[in-house]
């Protein structure tokens, strides 16, 4: 694919003029894309991300926890749910007897 | 696909292969860990609300994961969670917060200490600099650079139209890039 005729510079006054114009642009010439992505390069910007979003200490442990909190509740819930039934489970297996006898 | 607006969670009713599940799930999620809680705090901007953001996210991922459909790859999937958990989060806080300029005053850079006061300056001027940026822009810049997704991926994550996508990296690009040029 080639790229289109619009210059590097209409492709960035664009870029801060008119956003929805360049949107369409790239809609129909795709192929500029990788020119506009050299235009605009930040080398350092994805490690400076990184940098200034490192997760808090202990983090992963406490959602490791955590995920064995919320099962530990669902295996509680799932016991009295159990516990709670057993009258009706007995029953329904009674009278099922009854009826096939 | 939709998303389930009670969850936040992708509905794909395609064909689809098996979930993961067990430990290969946990897995999963333990390195999708550091990924979530950025995008979560690109979006919300406060650390403990994205520590926040992220447990939910977990959660959800755990309790819904039988409607992953394999048609993305899961990554983009529990990212979209992520996005949509943390959006949800901020509104509540926006709701809550009279003062719309204590929001900016909570938020602050990671935990880690930086090593020298030039790195915390900088990373304070980041801070800053991420604050003029609309939440939609920070999570793409997040998910483009940091992340190194596809432009295709992010799209489906955000769930926006794929220009939006290069729109808003472009143009959040050039927002930063001056900052970082002042740090070389």
């Amino acid at each position: 694919m080639t790229a289109s005729m619009v210059s590097d510079r209409t492709l960035l006054s664009w870029l801060d003029a008119d956003p929805v114009r360049l949107e369409r642009h790239l809609t129909d010439h795709p192929e500029d894309t990788d020119r506009i992505d050299q235009l605009t390069e930040a080398p350092l910007l994805g490690e400076r991300l990184r940098d200034a979003m490192t997760m808090p200490e202990g983090f992963l442990a406490r959602l490791s926890s955590m995920k064995g909190a919320d099962q530990s509740k669902r295996e509680a819930a799932q016991v009295l749910v159990d516990l709670l039934s057993t009258a009706w489970r007995t029953a329904a297996v009674l009278f099922a007897d009854e009826e096939q006898q | 696909m939709e998303t389930d607006t009670d969850s936040g969670v992708l509905v794909d009713d395609r064909p689809h292969s098996a979930p993961p599940s067990g430990p290969a799930l946990e897995d999963a999620l333990a390195e999708l860990g550091p990924s979530i809680y950025r995008v979560a705090l690109s979006v919300v901007r406060d650390p403990s609300l994205a520590e926040d953001a992220a447990q939910e996210t977990m959660i959800r991922v755990w309790t819904n994961i039988a409607r992953f459909r394999g048609d993305s790859s899961l990554r983009v999937w529990v990212l979209r969670i992520a996005h949509n958990v943390s959006i949800s989060m901020l509104r509540k806080r926006r709701d809550q917060v009279t003062d719309p300029h204590s929001l900016s005053e909570e938020a602050s850079p990671s935990g880690r200490p930086e090593r020298t006061a030039e790195g915390r300056a900088m990373m304070n001027e980041l801070w800053r600099s991420l604050d003029d940026l609309d939440p939609l822009s920070r999570a793409v810049v997040v998910l483009r650079e940091v992340e190194l997704m596809s432009y295709e991926d992010i799209a489906e994550a955000l769930d926006i139209p794929l220009p939006t996508v290069k729109t808003r990296l472009f143009r959040a690009r050039r927002q930063l890039a001056s900052k970082l040029e002042a740090w070389r």
